[in-house]
């Protein structure tokens, strides 16, 4: 990538000057938000206080449903109910803190057909009391005579246990004032009761303030910066990306996908300008626009914080030095350098501005997610987290923030995010060079034939389908919580239905589309053998992936006992959890989906493709590894034996053997390196089985190809 | 350098798509071009015409064989090829919120023409095609005559020696075409070498030196009109191509290719 030369410069002077000429993108990408985020901001602030100021003139209208056993309790509660309006109001006068606020009125009104007037609007709540108070058990007293006159008997005497009034507020949450009454008059009980139970405390001879009994006092030794660089340091990251996701993709879709639609591209494209000057201005468009943007709605946000209308949590402090914010403008340079060409990649491999719109959702979900580590507990930028782009800028910001410069650490992280960027746009240079992504082609024979044609091209839309049915149907459905209906579900009919049906749709050859061959008996002995070893190696993948993203040990045992639940018979079981997912899930992943892809990357990528399809198809994020790795071994497999018969015993096989490990109690916690040294050597010797007797899956690319 | 501007030699590019396998969109092409001459690529549509001219502007990189623009090999020195080259065809459009003015001399100076004599260069060629009246309009303010103007002032802003025309006159009006042949003799007549590829017959008839016929990603015949008259024994361009593509269909069928 190229950045500085003059042809670089002078593009991007170019696109700046069209981008400011473009009415629509400078409205929508940045009048907009300058403009509608202030309105929203004062809109709201207005509204708020027009109707606390509403509610304060509202008399709250209520009745009160008399306890059948207790008739008098209508008018006991009523002059209950004053003397809690005028304790709350001799409070309201003494204490100038809740001066300010005016007491909600409340107006009693006569009781009948409660529900329906509630509904209605008629009644803002009605209470029904379940036991009242006796009569005479309250007397009228304000607590101000009873402190002038403390031995003359105080109005509040402990009732009788079986007499405890117990009042049930009923309101509708659905109406503002409804909500609003029972909150209201909620807290009056709550002050009362507050108050009432001090003065008792007085009778009983406690003559001090019960707040000041065994206080307990704090003393935050950290200063008041660092803990607010905690605070900021784990939201920064993500705001600045959002604000450069939220900036940038207007300009960088409409740089190259809308350029395409115009075919401008191609007349840039046989210039005497290079691919990797045309991709570094882009860049540096994408960068200007986003970092501007972001810069405006970072002003903005400050402006509102002046004018207080957001209110900034108590005690942050967000004065950054200038020594700090040079630091953290270096930081994030190279992940705004990788987010802006993730954003033109997207727009490059899209071949219309409407993908490239339907692209960026994905996109903006990746590069949110990894921005959100400082927010998980204990990960620190010193672990492998150095390694992951964004994220490792996300914490090195938080620990500059906080005050703990790890140099190294940041250099690696810097440089990380650097090489990110680099590579990103190195493939996007790349599809400046294919023709099917220079041009928005038309549609081609393949698509209007459909049929085994098409089918590559549709397989992962399908597959992608289906993993959204199964995290709706499968994850929200209540009725399906028992584990035969999660399998008849999940596995029947999502896997081997929508399997069936891709078929039948796209007029697959079934022997061919699921690998149905035989192949030689030293396969199914390899096999055999090979079961136990690859679960063990799943488990050390899962204990690898442990280290970055630790599972508690409560979630592992309760997922263990939702899956192999202790009251099903072993029989079953097996049948459930071995045989249907080794029939099924092959079928749809070394059978349909394989079959699909098989002709879109090299030989030796696609185990890991189909692999890693696999592992999300598992959901659960501890599941991934583990279960991508045996996706892995199962795809390798099918490929060297070009039969999907060995993958189906070895995925059954491995489901029944970790069921029955299960049974017997047998935690694979046990196991120590020579094990999953010992298990690789004998996966490694499987699969020279499979080698030495390979019949190899038909119809594999296993030259790189430019793709039209 | 060669005597030669432009020397293609078995020139293939073949595209693997996820469905139908192997396409061979050019398949191992070779033909040569001299100063002053319109050399006609005739072919129906999808015949590969597009795909070669394509790989000549260096836009997308051969499968096998090469060529050289001016000396200069498409693979090896890319950025020097489409330096000496200018590029038009129907699909190439300019940027909308540009002037003209602005448009010629943003590709002159990314055509590396030389700064100081830039501006000069871009008033010849406003009074050139008559577009000094709306020289400082935008784009997408002109009509499409205009824009045509515009768009052959950009191809030829740097001066470059070799120039390809990919379907210029496809969805132009009579009057706007005709003015489109009387450029290409215009350039013919300064030296320049153009390439120049149609699918129709009465253009490269009238226009072309010399006529290659691609069909399936091969040239089947290449020579000058007179020579193709007397080889085929046919007179008119259109009765030549059927000519030499039914043989060539006939023959694949025999091969049973």
């Amino acid at each position: 990538m190229r950045l500085l030369t003059a042809s670089v410069l002078e593009l991007f002077r170019q696109e700046i000057r069209m981008f400011l000429r473009d009415r629509r993108a400078v409205v929508l990408s940045i009048v907009l938000p300058l403009v509608v985020m202030p309105l929203m901001l004062f809109g709201s602030y207005w509204a708020e206080k027009r109707r606390e100021k509403q509610l304060e003139t509202v008399t709250y209208q209520y009745t009160v449903i008399q306890d059948r056993e207790n008739p008098a309790a209508d008018a006991e509660f009523r002059a209950f109910m004053d003397l809690v309006k005028q304790t709350v109001e001799q409070k309201r006068q003494t204490e100038p803190a809740a001066k300010d606020k005016e007491p909600a009125k409340f107006a009693v009104v006569s009781a009948g057909d409660e529900a329906k007037r509630l509904a209605d609007g008629k009644l803002d709540l009605y209470i029904e009391v379940a036991a009242a108070l006796k009569p005479g058990q309250a007397t009228r007293k304000s607590p101000k005579q009873f402190e002038k006159d403390p031995e003359g008997g105080g109005p509040f005497i402990l009732p009788d246990r079986n007499t405890v009034p117990s009042l049930a507020i009923c309101y509708r949450a659905d109406r503002d004032s409804s909500r609003h009454a029972a909150t209201e008059l909620r807290s009056l009980l709550m002050q009362y009761r507050r108050d009432n139970r001090q003065q008792l405390l007085r009778m009983r001879g406690f003559n001090f303030d019960p707040k000041e009994f065994g206080k307990v006092s704090e003393h935050d030794l950290a200063t008041k910066d660092q803990a607010s660089g905690l605070y900021v340091g784990r939201f920064l990251t993500l705001f600045m990306l959002f604000f450069l996701l939220i900036g940038g993709s207007a300009v960088a879709i409409d740089s190259i996908a809308g350029e395409k639609e115009r075919g401008t591209l191609e007349t840039l494209l046989t210039t005497a300008i290079r691919r990797s000057e045309i991709i570094g201005a882009k860049m540096l468009l994408v960068l200007a626009v986003s970092l501007c943007i972001g810069l405006l709605q970072v002003t903005n946000l400050i402006v509102y914080f002046g004018f207080k209308l957001i209110e900034l949590p108590k005690g942050l402090s967000v004065a950054i030095s200038p020594g700090t914010a040079v630091l953290l403008f270096v930081l994030f340079i190279p992940v705004f350098l990788l987010m802006s060409g993730l954003l033109l990649y997207v727009s490059g491999i899209s071949k219309t501005y409407k993908e490239a719109q339907l692209n960026f959702t994905p996109l903006f979900f990746a590069g949110i997610i990894p921005a959100i580590a400082p927010m998980f507990p204990g990960l620190k930028l010193r672990s492998v987290m150095v390694l992951v782009p964004i994220s490792n800028i996300s914490l090195g910001v938080k620990e500059v923030l906080v005050g703990k410069y790890d140099w190294p650490m940041l250099a690696v992280a810097w440089l990380v995010n650097a090489a990110a960027a680099v590579y990103v746009a190195r493939r996007l240079t790349n599809t400046l060079s294919q023709e099917r992504l220079i041009t928005s082609s038309e549609k081609d024979l393949a698509d209007l034939r459909g049929g085994p044609e098409l089918f590559p091209r549709r397989v992962f839309i399908w597959f992608g389908l289906m993993w959204v049915a199964l995290l709706v149907v499968a994850g929200n459905v209540e009725s399906l919580t028992s584990i035969w209906s999660q399998i008849l579900v999940n596995v029947v009919l999502i896997f081997l239905g929508g399997s069936l049906l891709l078929i039948r749709k796209y007029r697959l050859d079934v022997r061919e589309a699921l690998a149905l061959r035989s192949v030689r008996w030293p396969v199914w002995i390899a096999v055999v053998v090979g079961i136990p070893a690859a679960l063990v190696a799943a488990h050390g993948a899962f204990l690898l992936a442990n280290l970055l993203i630790p599972v508690p040990k409560k979630m592992l045992e309760t997922f263990g006992e939702y899956v192999f639940p202790p009251e099903y018979p072993v029989w079953s079981l097996v049948l459930l959890i071995a045989v249907l997912p080794g029939i099924c899930e092959e079928v749809a992943f070394r059978g349909v989906f394989l079959y699909g892809v098989r002709r879109r990357y090299h030989p030796f990528v696609l185990p890991l493709v189909v692999g890693i399809v696999f592992g999300f198809f598992h959901m659960a994020l501890f599941r991934l590894v583990p279960t991508a790795f045996l996706g892995v071994v199962f795809t390798a497999v099918t490929l060297l034996t070009g039969s999907i018969f060995p993958a189906m015993l070895w995925h059954a096989g491995s489901n029944a053997t970790a069921l029955l490990l299960s049974r017997w109690k047998l935690s694979p916690t046990e196991l120590t390196w020579p094990y999953f040294a010992a298990s690789a050597v004998v996966l490694v010797l499987a699969f020279l089985v499979f080698w030495r007797f390979r019949t190899p899956y038909p119809g594999l690319r296993w030259r790189a190809r430019e793709k039209r | 350098m060669s005597d030669y501007p432009v020397m293609v030699s078995e020139l293939t590019k073949t595209f693997y798509d996820e469905s139908r396998g192997e396409i061979h969109a050019v398949d191992g092409i070779s033909f040569s071009c001299t100063p002053g001459e319109i050399f006609g690529l005739l072919g129906a549509n999808g015949a590969g015409k597009t795909t070669t001219l394509r790989l000549l502007a260096t836009i997308l990189s051969p499968t096998r064989g090469t060529a050289t623009i001016m000396g200069h090999d498409i693979r090896q020195e890319p950025q020097a090829v489409r330096g000496c080259l200018g590029f038009y065809s129907a699909s190439t459009a300019l940027y909308p919120r540009l002037t003209a003015r602005e448009t010629l001399e943003f590709f002159g100076k990314i055509n590396h023409y030389p700064t100081a004599q830039l501006s000069e260069r871009v008033d010849y060629l406003s009074k050139r095609f008559g577009i000094e009246a709306y020289a400082n309009g935008r784009i997408d303010k002109l009509s499409s005559g205009m824009k045509q103007r515009v768009s052959i002032a950009r191809t030829v802003v740097h001066d470059p020696p070799v120039l390809i025309f990919d379907e210029p006159t496809v969805g132009l009006d009579v009057l706007s075409a005709l003015e489109m042949q009387k450029v290409l003799s215009e350039f013919r007549d300064e030296g320049k070498t153009i390439i120049f590829s149609t699918h129709i017959m009465s253009e490269a008839e009238r226009l072309c030196d010399r006529i290659a016929i691609i069909h399936n990603g091969k040239i089947l015949a290449c020579d000058s009109l007179d020579n193709l008259r007397v080889e085929t024994g046919c007179r008119y361009l259109e009765d030549i191509f059927v000519k030499f593509v039914r043989g060539n269909t006939e023959t694949v069928q025999d091969t049973g290719r």
